[in-house]
Parts: C-alpha cells; sequence; structure tokens
C-alpha cells in the first residue's frame, strides 16, 4: 500500500512523560512532520514538535492599533472636517471626548483579530479531518494523548512508522486513511 | 502499563463525564422545567410589555420631567453590573494564575454574556423613539449627520457594543475544546452536528493549543481594562450631567465596585443551587463558596466606602445642592430606598465576617440575594433621588413607577433565566478542559 | 361613546357617504333631505337612536360623536376662507401677501368681564393666532389667557351646529315659522313675552332690545351675568344718585389702595390696567421712583400678589377700615355710620392706618382708592367720596355715564325668576347665557324654568340649559360674525368676521332680527344701521377706515364733573353670626363663570397663585386648615344657607384666616368632551342676595381627592432664583443684587459670533403673573393639550411656564412670579448630552432642537438645570380632529410621541423676519422680531432681541443694574435673563410681613 493513501501513522500514550520522549525520539530519528494530540494544553509540547509560528498576539496589536486610530481619526473628521456644529459652546475637536469610543474600539478589533488569526492558523474551521475515523481517536478530547506521523513525511514508511510508534511505547497503533 | 498513568487516565475522564452527562445523558429533570416554565412566562410578560411600549410610546412608565429616567435605566445599570463579574472572575483571576476559578469561570461567564445581552434591551428600548437607536452608530447617511461624539450615551454605546461582542467572543473561544468533546462523545447525529458545527473542528493538536493559549491569555490581559471601562462609562451616563449627585468624579470607579459586587453576589445566588443541583459539589467546592464569600465581602466594603465618600464630600465640598441632595437622600421622599440600601449593602454582608456564615449555603445564598436587591436600590437611588430635585424648587417632582415599570424589571428576570437555564441545559457548565489541565498537573506534583 | 352595532356602523358611514360630496354652507339642507325621506330617515334611527326617539335630553355626546366629525369636515371644504361680505385687513398688514403668509384682520372681543380689541392671523382665511390690537384702549396690543384661547373655542369640535327643537335636529325654517307664531301671538302688546341677555356691551344689541321693546310694549328683557359690576353701579347711585361708570388711570397713579379690587385679574379693563401699572413700577429718575400698592384683600388675588402691603383682612371687615380710612381722610359722613374704626384695630393696624393716610394725603390727585365688585356698595361709595376728598376725580379716575343700558344682573334674574314663579311668563328667549347653569341656587331657574311654555335658548354649545328648552339655537362666533363692543372706558369698536361660519349658525342679531321678523336681517347691516347715524359714519371709507384700524375713535363718553355727596349709608347687611366662616365667591381666573369650560387650553392653564388645572378647590388659609387638620385634597363639605356643596380643599397662603373661597365656572353637567364634569359648582350654594359673600360651616367628610397641579408651594430658599430687594436699597445702591454675582470662567475658546445674537430678558419687577404668555406660546407653537392625568404626572407641555414662590410667612407672604422659558444657553448642558446632536446651537445663538432628529433619550431633560424641556412621553398631538387640524400654525411643526421639544424663541418669526429683511437687503431691525409671550405680556415685561446690537432695546435692558442670570454660578451662560423685582413698602412699615 501507497504512503499517498495514508493520512498517517497514529500512536496512542499512556501518560505526558512516554509522549513527550516519544516525539522527541521520533525527531532525532529523522522525523520532520508530526502531529500530537491532547485533551488539554500541554507545557512545551508544541516546541518539542519542531518549529512553529504563533503571530496570534502581533495581530491582536495590529488589530487593535489600527482600530483605534481609525476611531479617533473618524471623530475628527466627523465633528471637526465633514459637519462641524456648535455643541454646549464646546470646540470642535474635543480630543478627550473622542478618547473613550476610541478605546473601546481598539479593545474590540484586537480581539477579532486574535480570533481571526488564531482559527486561520490553525486552519480552522476545518469540519472534517481524516483522524476522525479512527475509533479512538475521540479520547483526544477526554483522556487520550496520541501522535501522528503523517504520510507527507519523507522519512514516512507505513510498517516503519507502526514500529517506531510502537517501540516509543504506544499502547495503540494504527494507519489512518487519508 | 504504570499505574499513575491509569490514575492519571481515570482522573481526567472523572472530570470530563460528569460534565458532558449533564448535557449529554441526564434528563431535564422537574426542578429545570418548572423553572424553565416560569421563565418562559416571565420572558412573555417582557414581550407584551415591549409590543404595548412600542405601540403607545414610554408614557406607559412612570417617568416624568424632572424625573425622566427611571425604572429602564436602574434596570439597565443593574444588569450591566451583574455582567461585570464573569469577565472579572475568568480574566483577572486567570491572569494571576488563581486556578481555582477553572471550575467556576464557565457558567460565570455565560452569566456575564446573558446579563450584558439583557441590560442592552433597556438602553434601546427607554428611547423615545426605540427604532432609531442605530443612529447612535457612525455611519454614512444622506443627511450626512453624524452621532454626537461628546455625549456620554454615545460611548456607553461604544462601551455597551464592546463588551458584548468581546464577552461573547471570550465566552465562545473557552468554549471551543469542550464543545469537541462534546462532538465526540454525542451520541446521536443531531447532537454529533449540532457540537461538531460549534467545535469548529477543533481536534485539540499541540502547536493548535499554543495559539488557543496566546490567544486566551491576550484576551483575559484586554477583558480586564475592557470591564473597568465599561463600567466607567456606565458612571460617566450620569457624571457627565451636571446635577448635583450625579456630577462627581466618584462615580466611575465607585460603579466598578458596584458592578463587582453585585456580579459576586449573583454568581453565588446562580452557583449554589446550581451545584446543589447537578451535584457538581466536587467541581464547585466550599472552598469555592468561602473564597466567592470573601471576595464578595471585600468588595461589598469598598463600596461602602464610596457611600461613605459621597456622603463626606457633599458636606466638605460645601456645594449648597450637595448637601441639600445629600440630606434629601437620607431623609427627603425616598429615603426608605436609601436606608434599604445600607440594609442589604453594609449591614447584611458584615455577617460574612463570620467563618460560621460563610459555611451555611442557605446563609450564604440569602445574603448574596439581598446584596443583589440592594444593589438594584442603590442604582434606583442614585438615579431618581436626584432627579426630582433639582435646582429650581419650582421644577421639583416625584416618580411613582407603573405595573409597566415593574413588568419590565421581572420580565428581564425571566429573560435572563431563560437563557441561564438552555446554557446548562446545551453547554457545558464547568470548563472541561482547565479541569483536565489541573488534574494532569496534579498528578506531575504526585509522581 | 358607545360601541356601534354593525348595522349602526353601517348605517353612519352611509350617512357619511351621502355627507361626502356635500360642502359646508350647503350641508344642513341636505341633512333634512336626508330626513326627508323616510329611508333616510330610517338610517338616522339606525345610526342615532336618539335622534329618531326624539327624546328630549338628547345625549349630544354620541350624536356629535356620530355626527360632528363629518360635520365639520363639511364645515371646512366649505368654509375655509373669508366671509363672502367685504372685511377689510388691518391697515398695518404689509400690501401683496402671498397665500402662504398670514392675514391679520382687526375685530373685537368680550371675553368675561373683558372687552378688548384684537388682531387675528388667519392663513388662507383660517384663523389661527390672536394678538392685541394696538390701537384698542384695552389691549395696546396686548391680550390676557382667556383671549388668546379664544380662536380654539372657535374650532372646538364640540360647538353646537344645528338648531334643535325638543332635542332633535331641526332646521332654520322650521324655527323661523315658530318665531312666526309667537310674533302672532303677541301682536297686541307682548305681555308674557320675556328676554334674558347678558350684560349688553353692544350698541347694536342695545338698539335691537328698543326696538323690541317699542314692539312689545308689554314684554320685559332681563340681564344677567354670574360676574357682574352690581355693587359699583349701586355704589355709584348712592354716591351720584345716578350709576355712572368708572375708568381708572393707573399710569398717573402713584399711590393705589385697593379694596380687594383685583384690577390686574378679574376686572374689566385689567389687560390695560397692567400697561399702566407695570409702568409706573419701572424704577424711573433720580431718586429712583416707583408707585406704591395697598392691598386689602380677604383672598389672595393676582393684585394681591404683586402689592407692596398686602393686609389679609376678613372680607367682612374690610368696609369698616374702609369707613376708618375715609373718616381719617376727612370724608364726611352721615352720623348713623356703622362700626367705624372699631372693628380689630390693634397698635399695629392704628400704625398701618395712620401711614397710609399719610402717604395718600401726599400724593393728592396721584393716589387712587378703588373698591372691589366683591365689595359692598357702601365700601364703592366710600372710594368714591375718598377719591374726591384726595382731588383724584378728573386725574386718576374719571366717572362718564354709560351709553348702553344697565341693570343690576342680581334684581333682573331675580325679577324674571319671580315672574317665572307667578306663571306670567308665556314665551322666554335666552339670547346666550346658560342660567340653568349660572343662576344663584335660591332663584330655583332650573324649575320655574319648566313651567314655562314656550323657551329658546341661543348659545354656543348646548348647555345645561339647552337641555332644558324647547329650542336650543347655535350662535355664531364672535370670530364669525357681525357686532359692535364697547370696552371699559366707553370706546366703541366693530366685531367684523374674520371666517364666515363653519357650520350653519346665525349671529345673536341676526336671531333677534329673525324673532322681531324685521329687515335688515344680516348681521352686517344690522350694525351699519346702529353706525350709520352716528360718528358720521355713513360713507365707506369712513367704514372701511373703522374696521381697519378696529376702533372708533373718540366714541368714548365724556367724563362728568359730577360732585358726589352720601345723604344716607345703606344699612350694613352682612352680619356674621359666631362660629360661622365667610364663604366667598369668585370668578375662575381660566374659565371664568363657567362659559370657557370646554377649552382644553385654558382648563391645562395653571390659575394663578394656586397653580391648580383642571379644576376647582375650596381655598383655606393656612391657619384654619391646620385647626381643622385638613389637608390639600380633603373633601370638606360646605353648608350655607341650608344649601350644602363638597369640595376639596386648597391650602393658599395669605388668606384671611375663617375665610373659604369658592370658585365659579365648575361642575359643569352638560357640554362637550373637555369640560364636563370637572370640579363642583359654586352656584349650588350661591344666592343672588349675597353673591359674592356669605356665612357658611365646614365639616370634613373624610374623602380625599388628588388635586391636579403643576407645582406644589414651594419656599424661596436663600432668594436663589428671584432676586428682590426694597427701592430703598436699590436708592442706596442700584446694583445690590449683582452683589455676589460674576460669571465664573470658562475652559472653552469662544466661539466665533454669529451676525445676531438672539437674547430676552425678563422684568420681574413689571411681570404680573397673568400667564398669558404661556397661553400665547401654547397657541403659536401647536403646543397640545395633555390632560388631567397626564398633567398630575408632570408631563405637561408648556413651554414657558410661570413659577410663583413664596417668601416670608405662611400667613402673610410675599409671592413672587418668574417667568422661566428656554435660556438658550450658551454653554449649554443638554446640548453636550445628546448622542445624536438633536439639540445644538446655531449661529445666531439660539439652541436649536431638530425634532426629526430627536430619538428621545431625555438626558437634554434631566441635565437642564432649569427643567424647560418638555417631553411627548404619549402621542399627545391629537392628528384626528380636522377642526383642530386647522387652527394649528402652519410654521410650526406638530411634533409627535417620544420627542423633546421646548422654547425655541418663536424661531418661526425670527425666519419671517430674516426673509423680510433679505428682500430689502438690510439687517433685521431692532423690535422687528416680536416673539409670542413678549407680545401678549400686559405689562410688557418681556423684551427680545439682538444682543449683539448694543442700542437693542434688549441690550439696554440687560444693561440696566438689576439684571441677573439665573443659576449664573453653573456656568451655563443663559441668553434669558433676568431683571430683579422691587418692593415699594412704605419706610415706616419697613417691618411689615
Amino acid at each position: 500500500m501507497s504512503a499517498s493513501s495514508h493520512y498517517g501513522c497514529i500512536g496512542e500514550f499512556e501518560d505526558v512523560g512516554t509522549l513527550l520522549s516519544a516525539v522527541s525520539s521520533l525527531r532525532k530519528r529523522g522525523y520532520t512532520r508530526l502531529e500530537a494530540y491532547t485533551p488539554y494544553p500541554v507545557e512545551g509540547l508544541a516546541q518539542a514538535l519542531g518549529p512553529m509560528r504563533d503571530r496570534t498576539a502581533f495581530a491582536m496589536l495590529m488589530g487593535g492599533i489600527a482600530a483605534g486610530v481609525a476611531t479617533l481619526a473618524l471623530q475628527y473628521y466627523a465633528a471637526v472636517v465633514d459637519y462641524p456644529i456648535n455643541v454646549g459652546g464646546r470646540p470642535d475637536a474635543s480630543w478627550p471626548a473622542f478618547i473613550p469610543a476610541a478605546v473601546e474600539m481598539t479593545i474590540l478589533f484586537a480581539a477579532l483579530a486574535g480570533l481571526v488569526s488564531m482559527l486561520r492558523s490553525n486552519g480552522l474551521p476545518r469540519l472534517h479531518h481524516p483522524l476522525f475515523e479512527s475509533e479512538r481517536f475521540a479520547q483526544a478530547s477526554r483522556a487520550g494523548l496520541f501522535v501522528v506521523v503523517l504520510a507527507v513525511d519523507p522519512h514516512y514508511e507505513a510498517d516503519g512508522a507502526r514500529r517506531d510508534l510502537t517501540e516509543l511505547q504506544a499502547t495503540h497503533v494504527e494507519t489512518v486513511p487519508a | 502499563m504504570s499505574a499513575t498513568a491509569r490514575r492519571l487516565g481515570a482522573g481526567l475522564e472523572a472530570v470530563t463525564d460528569p460534565v458532558t452527562a449533564i448535557v449529554l445523558e441526564r434528563p431535564a429533570g422537574r426542578g429545570w422545567l418548572f423553572a424553565f416554565v416560569a421563565a418562559v412566562v416571565l420572558t412573555a410578560l417582557l414581550g407584551s410589555g415591549i409590543w404595548v411600549l412600542l405601540v403607545r410610546g414610554v408614557g406607559i412608565w412612570g417617568i416624568d420631567i424632572p424625573v425622566a429616567w427611571g425604572f429602564a435605566i436602574t434596570d439597565y445599570v443593574w444588569w450591566i453590573g451583574i455582567g461585570m463579574a464573569g469577565t472579572f472572575i475568568s480574566a483577572a483571576l486567570y491572569l494571576t494564575r488563581q486556578s481555582w476559578r477553572n471550575s467556576l469561570n464557565r457558567y460565570a461567564e455565560a452569566m456575564t454574556v446573558f446579563a450584558v445581552s439583557v441590560s442592552g434591551l433597556f438602553p434601546v428600548l427607554h428611547l423615545g423613539r426605540p427604532w432609531f437607536f442605530y443612529w447612535l452608530a457612525p455611519y454614512p447617511n444622506r443627511m450626512g449627520l453624524w452621532p454626537q461624539w461628546r455625549s456620554s450615551l454615545l460611548w456607553d454605546f461604544f462601551a455597551i457594543t464592546a463588551y458584548l461582542l468581546v464577552s461573547i467572543l471570550y465566552f465562545y473561544v473557552g468554549l471551543l475544546p469542550d464543545l469537541a468533546t462534546l462532538r465526540d462523545r454525542a451520541r446521536t447525529r443531531g447532537r454529533q452536528v449540532f457540537y461538531g458545527l460549534l467545535a469548529l473542528g477543533w481536534r485539540g493538536e499541540a502547536r493548535h493549543w499554543q495559539r488557543f493559549e496566546t490567544l486566551s491569555l491576550v484576551l483575559a490581559a484586554l477583558a480586564v481594562p475592557l470591564v473597568f471601562s465599561v463600567h466607567s462609562m456606565v458612571a460617566l451616563d450620569f457624571s457627565e450631567g451636571l446635577l448635583p449627585g450625579w456630577h462627581t468624579t466618584l462615580f466611575p470607579p465607585f460603579f466598578v465596585a458596584g458592578a463587582l459586587f453585585s456580579g459576586f453576589a449573583m454568581v453565588l445566588v446562580l452557583g449554589i443551587p446550581l451545584r446543589q443541583h447537578y451535584r457538581l459539589q466536587a467541581f464547585i467546592t466550599e472552598a469555592h463558596l468561602d473564597k466567592l464569600a470573601r471576595l464578595l465581602l471585600a468588595v461589598g466594603l469598598l463600596v461602602d466606602y464610596s457611600y461613605l465618600c459621597e456622603v463626606f464630600f457633599a458636606f466638605y465640598g460645601g456645594d449648597r445642592y450637595e448637601i441639600a441632595l445629600t440630606l434629601n437622600r437620607l431623609g427627603g421622599a425616598y429615603a426608605w430606598v436609601f436606608w434599604t440600601t445600607i440594609a442589604c449593602n453594609v449591614l447584611a454582608i458584615q455577617l460574612l465576617w463570620l467563618p460560621r456564615v460563610r459555611a451555611n449555603h442557605a446563609a450564604l445564598f440569602t445574603i448574596a440575594l439581598l446584596v443583589v436587591i440592594g444593589m438594584w436600590f442603590e442604582r434606583f437611588m442614585l438615579i431618581v433621588t436626584s432627579l426630582y430635585r433639582s435646582f429650581l424648587p419650582s421644577s421639583w417632582g416625584m416618580f411613582y413607577p407603573t405595573l409597566w415599570d415593574l413588568g419590565f424589571l421581572v420580565g428581564s428576570i425571566g429573560l435572563f433565566f431563560l437563557l441561564f437555564l438552555l446554557f446548562v441545559r446545551l453547554l457545558p457548565a464547568v470548563s472541561m478542559f482547565e479541569l483536565r489541565r489541573g488534574v494532569s498537573e496534579g498528578a506531575e506534583r504526585r509522581s | 361613546m358607545p360601541p356601534l352595532s354593525p348595522t349602526r356602523s353601517a348605517a353612519v358611514e352611509e350617512i357619511r357617504r351621502e355627507l361626502a360630496g356635500k360642502h359646508g354652507a350647503a350641508f344642513w339642507r341636505s341633512l333634512e333631505e336626508l330626513l326627508e325621506q323616510p329611508q333616510g330617515l330610517q338610517r338616522l334611527r339606525q345610526a342615532v337612536p336618539q335622534v329618531a326617539a326624539l327624546d328630549p335630553v338628547l345625549d349630544r355626546r354620541s350624536f356629535l360623536g356620530l355626527l360632528g366629525a363629518s360635520l365639520a369636515l363639511g364645515g371646512l371644504a366649505g368654509c375655509s376662507g373669508p366671509p363672502p361680505e367685504q372685511i377689510v385687513p388691518w391697515v398695518r398688514s404689509p400690501p401683496g401677501l402671498r397665500a402662504s403668509e398670514p392675514e391679520l384682520y382687526a375685530t373685537t372681543l368680550q371675553i368675561g368681564a373683558e372687552v378688548i380689541g384684537v388682531l387675528v392671523q388667519t392663513y388662507e382665511g383660517r384663523p389661527t393666532k390672536i394678538e392685541g390690537n394696538p390701537a384698542h384702549p384695552a389691549s395696546l396690543g396686548s391680550t390676557d389667557a382667556m383671549t388668546q384661547a379664544a380662536v380654539l373655542e372657535l374650532w372646538d369640535p364640540d360647538r353646537s351646529q344645528a338648531p334643535v327643537q325638543h332635542g332633535s335636529v331641526a332646521s332654520w325654517d322650521d324655527f323661523q315659522a315658530q318665531a312666526a307664531a309667537s310674533a302672532r301671538q303677541f301682536a297686541h302688546d307682548g305681555r308674557g313675552l320675556h328676554v334674558l341677555s347678558g350684560r349688553i356691551e353692544s350698541p347694536s344689541l342695545a338698539a335691537q332690545r328698543e326696538a323690541l321693546l317699542h314692539r312689545y310694549p308689554g314684554a320685559r328683557w332681563h340681564q344677567y351675568e354670574a360676574i357682574d359690576d352690581d355693587n359699583a353701579r349701586e355704589g355709584a347711585l348712592l354716591a351720584f344718585g345716578s350709576p355712572l361708570r368708572v375708568r381708572h388711570r393707573f399710569d398717573r397713579a402713584a399711590v393705589i389702595v385697593s379694596l380687594e379690587a383685583d384690577f390686574l385679574g378679574s376686572m374689566p379693563g385689567h389687560v390695560r390696567a397692567a400697561r399702566d401699572f407695570a409702568a409706573k413700577r419701572r424704577p424711573a429718575g433720580s431718586p429712583a421712583t416707583m408707585s406704591r400698592l395697598y392691598v386689602v384683600e380677604a383672598t389672595m388675588s393676582l393684585t394681591g400678589t404683586n402689592a407692596d402691603h398686602r393686609w389679609p383682612l376678613r372680607a367682612t371687615d374690610i368696609s369698616a377700615l374702609a369707613h376708618a380710612l375715609a373718616t381719617r381722610l376727612g370724608v364726611v359722613l352721615p352720623s348713623d355710620s356703622p362700626g367705624s374704626a372699631q372693628n380689630g384695630t390693634d397698635h399695629r393696624d392704628a400704625t398701618r392706618l395712620q401711614a397710609l393716610v399719610g402717604d395718600l394725603q401726599d400724593h393728592r390727585g396721584a393716589s387712587l382708592v378703588i373698591a372691589g365688585e366683591t365689595q359692598p356698595p357702601l365700601v364703592h361709595a366710600l372710594a368714591i367720596l375718598m377719591n374726591q376728598i384726595l382731588g383724584n376725580i378728573g386725574t386718576t379716575v374719571e366717572y362718564f355715564e354709560s351709553p348702553e343700558p344697565r341693570e343690576g344682573s342680581a334684581a333682573s334674574l331675580r325679577a324674571l325668576s319671580e315672574s317665572m314663579a307667578a306663571g306670567e311668563v308665556d314665551t322666554l328667549w335666552i339670547l346666550d347665557g346658560n342660567p340653568v347653569y349660572s343662576a344663584p341656587a335660591d332663584l330655583h331657574f332650573a324649575a320655574r324654568l319648566a313651567s314655562v311654555r314656550h323657551t329658546v335658548h341661543v348659545g354656543l354649545f348646548r348647555d345645561e340649559t339647552a337641555a332644558r328648552c324647547a329650542w336650543h339655537l347655535p350662535r355664531s362666533h364672535s370670530l364669525e360674525s357681525w357686532s359692535d363692543l364697547r370696552t371699559y372706558d366707553g370706546t366703541a369698536s366693530i366685531v367684523q368676521p374674520v371666517i364666515s361660519p363653519l357650520y350653519d349658525v346665525r349671529s345673536l342679531h341676526e336671531i333677534l332680527a329673525l324673532l322681531l321678523g324685521s329687515s335688515p336681517t344680516d348681521g352686517r347691516s344690522i350694525v351699519r344701521a346702529t353706525w350709520s347715524g352716528r360718528l358720521g359714519l355713513h360713507d365707506e371709507q369712513a367704514w372701511e377706515s373703522v374696521l381697519r384700524e378696529g376702533v372708533i375713535r373718540d366714541s368714548a363718553p365724556a367724563a362728568l364733573g359730577a360732585r358726589a355727596e352720601l345723604r344716607a349709608l345703606p344699612p350694613d347687611i352682612r352680619t356674621r353670626a359666631q362660629g360661622s366662616l365667610d364663604l366667598l365667591f369668585r370668578p375662575d381666573p381660566t374659565v371664568w363663570d363657567g362659559r370657557y369650560a370646554n377649552n382644553g387650553w385654558l382648563q391645562e392653564l395653571p390659575k394663578v397663585v394656586s397653580q391648580l388645572t383642571w379644576g376647582n378647590a375650596a381655598w383655606l388659609s393656612p391657619a384654619l386648615a391646620t385647626r381643622q387638620s385638613l389637608a390639600n385634597g380633603d373633601v370638606i363639605e360646605l353648608r350655607s344657607q341650608g344649601r350644602s356643596l363638597q369640595a376639596p380643599v386648597w391650602i393658599v397662603p395669605g388668606q384671611a384666616d375663617e375665610t373659604v373661597v369658592v370658585s365659579l365656572g365648575y361642575g359643569r353637567t352638560v357640554l362637550g368632551h373637555v369640560g364636563e364634569r370637572l370640579g363642583y359648582d359654586a352656584n349650588r350654594v350661591r344666592s343672588a342676595s349675597a353673591p359674592w359673600q356669605a356665612q357658611c360651616t365646614m365639616a370634613p367628610t373624610g374623602h380625599h381627592l388628588e388635586l391636579v397641579t403643576t407645582q406644589r408651594h414651594h419656599v424661596m430658599q436663600a432668594e436663589v432664583p428671584v432676586r428682590t430687594g426694597t427701592l430703598a436699597q436699590f436708592r442706596a445702591n442700584p446694583a445690590f443684587m449683582q452683589a455676589d454675582s460674576s460669571t465664573p470662567p470658562s475652559l472653552y475658546p469662544q466661539r466665533p459670533a454669529g451676525e445676531y445674537r438672539w437674547g430676552m430678558s425678563i422684568d420681574l419687577n413689571s411681570c404680573i403673573g397673568c400667564g398669558a404668555c404661556t397661553l400665547a406660546c401654547q397657541a403659536e407653537n401647536n403646543i397640545p393639550v395633555v390632560g388631567a392625568e397626564e398633567v398630575a404626572r408632570g408631563r405637561e407641555l408648556h413651554w414657558i411656564r410661570v413659577d410663583r414662590y413664596f417668601q416670608g410667612t405662611p400667613a402673610r407672604p410675599h409671592v413672587h412670579h418668574q417667568p422661566v422659558p428656554c435660556m438658550h444657553c450658551e454653554h449649554a448642558p443638554c446640548e453636550l448630552v445628546c448622542p445624536v446632536g438633536a439639540t445644538v446651537h446655531d449661529s445666531e445663538g439660539l439652541n436649536v432642537q431638530v425634532y426629526n432628529r430627536c430619538i428621545g433619550t431625555r438626558f437634554c431633560s434631566n441635565n437642564c438645570p432649569y427643567k424647560v424641556r418638555r417631553f411627548n412621553f404619549l402621542q399627545y398631538a391629537d392628528l384626528r380632529s380636522p377642526t383642530l387640524a386647522a387652527r394649528r400654525n402652519p410654521e410650526v411643526s406638530v411634533r409627535n410621541r417620544g420627542v423633546m421639544e421646548k422654547c425655541t424663541y418663536c424661531i418661526q418669526r425670527i425666519e419671517v423676519a430674516h426673509i423680510e429683511a433679505d428682500r430689502g437687503m438690510r439687517r433685521i431691525g431692532d423690535g422687528e422680531v416680536v416673539t409670542a409671550c413678549q407680545a401678549a405680556c400686559p405689562a410688557k415685561a418681556i423684551t427680545f432681541g439682538d444682543t449683539a446690537d448694543p442700542a437693542a432695546a434688549v441690550s439696554r435692558e440687560k444693561a440696566s443694574s438689576r439684571n441677573y442670570l439665573l443659576l449664573e454660578d453653573l456656568n451655563t451662560r443663559p441668553q434669558t435673563s433676568y431683571l430683579g423685582s422691587l418692593r415699594n413698602p412704605h419706610p415706616e412699615l419697613q417691618d411689615d410681613t
């Protein structure tokens, strides 16, 4: 059977320790395309899987700044340039009064930007995924700890991956069709 | 296979299954159904009230000149205050790594979302022409008109909008992993699809967790200043005015404290029956209730301090009108409102000094309830007593609520509980993935 | 109105369709046709069972409810336009008007006891607003509240719209037949024919009366007004031996002593009196001088609120005081004088009397003693004698012969009632009056009326009397008819119609002509005939000039130099039984004797002193109320001469103790949608023998009524809102009121000034608190009536209110009036807090309210320290009644539910001035913009104009050392400012409060 017909080879582990050591030794053995699934965030696991980019915080900063500046600009344009009106004898450009709206918009758009960036770089939403075919994988959202060796990994070879995972004390190993 | 591993696995299941069970397996139960029907009835009352309001006008309420704001605004401030605690508990305590919060934050956040949604109704409905509320939004229009940026009502419009959206977003992001759990545990096709769609295909991949964690952290960091700003804006709705009793710099912090106060109280009011009814004692423990009670007392003392300041500065400042107003609050036509507030918000909470009281759920529940009620009266007092006696004696008046005033208050409570009851049936009332993390950290510490 | 059965509503619709094609003028004929056809009658039966049933007491509510709307529509369709006869616009109305622009017509109105010349503003022939006629002596351009409201009366949907015989609709032709019959019947001498009219102020009516009495020598003509000047006439009779009429010249009086005379409030000529009085109140010259007013009265009157010295005294003691005063002034009185000064002269009263005498004697020829209608003839006679000995006759007071025949109301009506009882009355024509309601109870008028065979009632409404008469004939409104009237000083003027009748109605003159079968029969010819003989008014030009001017020059009778002396004193009839209270009757300040009870504007106008609306109450002094432990609204039972009455209590500071005051004009039972079943009917305990004062006992009933008032009693705190002082202080330091006042600094840069800067100045020293401004504003700005319940909730919509403050003790307070419109603040708190910019500042300093933009957050009102903003909590503006729509000022938009509104400084008038100025390529001149309140104000207390122009009148006012800003320390920088009020107490009576 050919690698292209696979999504990859999945192995289940009992506890975080074995999971982490398995991931690191798999990388030693030359695997570069690995995935790990846990029912809760595990410290250092992502780094162990290899280099990754996390742009979420930056996106939020940008979104916030953009929204804040835009709101201030809009208020200035509306109140001073486009349609200045004498309101209670206050100056057209009442900067102190412009701040509150800007603050709120900064926070709102920072949050929105964060959500979008998180989902996009995580490739979500993705309602179907090959792994969902695996019976055991349902445990990933309850108590199961999994490592997947992807078929796209140049080093991947179905039986090899099974063997490696079993050697690294995976309690359960199976090949997931693509 | 090792014992620790088995213990861990068992522990993870132990924190997951009971919670999913509430949603997936357990039947609604008579208690829930009874509460649900009651909530639906009250919500219907609110609905009919809104209909009459739209047909006849705000004149169906007791408001007049000079008291042009009455129950509607009181209810609004009250609800949005209640909303504050949820975000605060989950965000501020998250940032300060108070892991005990994990079992509270979910339903506290839900409470926030619902309370803010309910409160959002009132500023719209209290308008003379509610169907034009969108004129507060800056959108290009044929008349080339813009909102008036200097009005605190406009600031508040932005604040509520931001607050509502952010709290919903925060709530939802926190839900994602648990929705995935429900998706995977659901047996019926309908539920699988329902939760599947909501879960957006969350799988719990390590790098996803990484970005998820970042997002949660920054969101929490943003949410805290947000809630503080929002309640400051609410305060500015009044203190931008020049009326004695409104025009004071004390208001923003005063309102923030008040909001936390009523919020914590509401968390207790909801939490105590919730853990009883769904046997969540394992998650919402005695320790939790005790911590909440202490928080309630602490914030309560802050609020009481603000009361003190208000009275003190009225006389210290020596402004003729401020003094008159203060004396009027203490002894005027609405003095009973003031003293009810004092009884609930100052006296009642003093009992929380006693560990015995904090340990007694009935007492704790009653005190929390008193605080929630007391906070409503406080808002009423702040609004009405400042309005009914203004500068010119010739234009003094009174405010007498109508049945519709009460109808809207009760109806809004109905709507809130309707939403909350649906929440406990459809979504995990406790944040499972955070508890799982807690369990695993515990396991590691042991091994 | 009862719910309609399907068949009924169907029938109504059918009738409506029938009427749809017809037009007002042609309308009644068509209804007749309708009635003549059997199936038409059938249909009408279904629609209005009462009509078919010929029920004598027809439920006119449902009748009008069903037919009124279509009638009104028909009337409007036919009549919106000037009348067919040639009428002449006011001379000063600019030439070349476009249809959209208003025209002014001069005419004359009889309002209560007042006859006042007015200018009626009409748009496309629809009268919308009434202004005073500057050329008319009783107006000089001003009006009072009741005059302003006359235009609403014209458009009142409840007006009677068709002749009615025995409760069913009839026609004028039917009545003509009836009239012919009675003409034949009385052909020989007319015995058994009685006519009852109101007081005759119209020369034409007097002429017709002559004609009638000449034609039917045996007929009797009676006159009755519920509120008349009998006592003054008899007083004159006592003093002069003939019933001379009096006219006062307040502009010449430096010292005025009022013996319960409410010359600013209810006496004929009060509008003019207010002008002249206020003129003398402005501190002028150096050292500054102003007139001094002493008022002695039992209950707080409008005049009393403006007094420098006001001494509450039981009504029954005032004659004694007058007596004492007269003797000290050296008036020689017959020996058998009733108890002179013995009544209650403690040391204090003695000093007062001393000071009073001194003050009067220091101002010979410039003083004035004036007796009130409510005082007995003796007091009037004494007043005449005092004025004579003080040399005031010819300077501050004049006496003249009344050209029209006058009869004492009480005597005249008693005569009628007695002959009715004796069965001597075969036919009674009631020409415009409502005696069944307004006759004193002891005359049993209603009961005796039943015994009269033929009864005809003429009136504007189908009222209590109409319901009891065989015939009811609808009278045309004064704005629809020709007539002539003589005002308080005898000056005559023409009444010309400004719109042809809305319904098929006729004027009093026309109806009388019909009854006489005389010619001419049309009002205009009748009036012309009256005048063609006199004043050389036979040629058209003179006639036209009279119509244009609105007044007949030199038509006032000359003053007589008659000498007054008192031969014999009449016995003092009033004896006070032990333990009984004085029961005083007073006209209602807004609905008068009840004739304006269906006028929503007047019902909602806060009554002077009490500030009550939509009802009347029994006034008690604070002391009496406390003794009886009664609170406002507690219902008491009053018993007097075996008759009793239940009324709610209203406590009035400054009222004499042991005194209960009831007001006429309420408790109407048959009238219209507005005025029925409000308050109590004081006529039920009134007697013709003592119409103003009686003895009564009082007992609590335990019931309580919520009285509707716009203001509670507020004692003024620390003199914040109203700055006051004495003339002495003013002389010492003219700026004493500005001592601790300065506008705080501002952080904001000054906005660039516009071309104009509108501002207003209100002189509290001139303001008498009459409330004319409030009503003028309501008429000008289409301000809806909200009704009793809403006022009780505090939702009245008046844009300018007159605040009333008491100062001093409840027993003897000083009263301060303060009109409060929008302040148009430069730093307006309302503008700042509006989230949609619905209230903003314009380049000319106006604080404008943009109704279309308003979404109704009401924060502006909360944030207005002056609370001058008004909110449409519900749909108040009546968008369904077509007649009310026709009344509205087309220049002012009608506000709907959910919108905030407030005083605009009459921006529509400013805009008109702008257009005029632009046409002439010039600036708007000073005094070119006159706000509605300013125009109406009888005291000229309000000045409006461009404060950017230092020469403008308003700038000069604001430059006064009495100028101050309301709540200045809030730094709102108002454009409306006030001039503080001064009292001018007698130097020796400084402590007199």
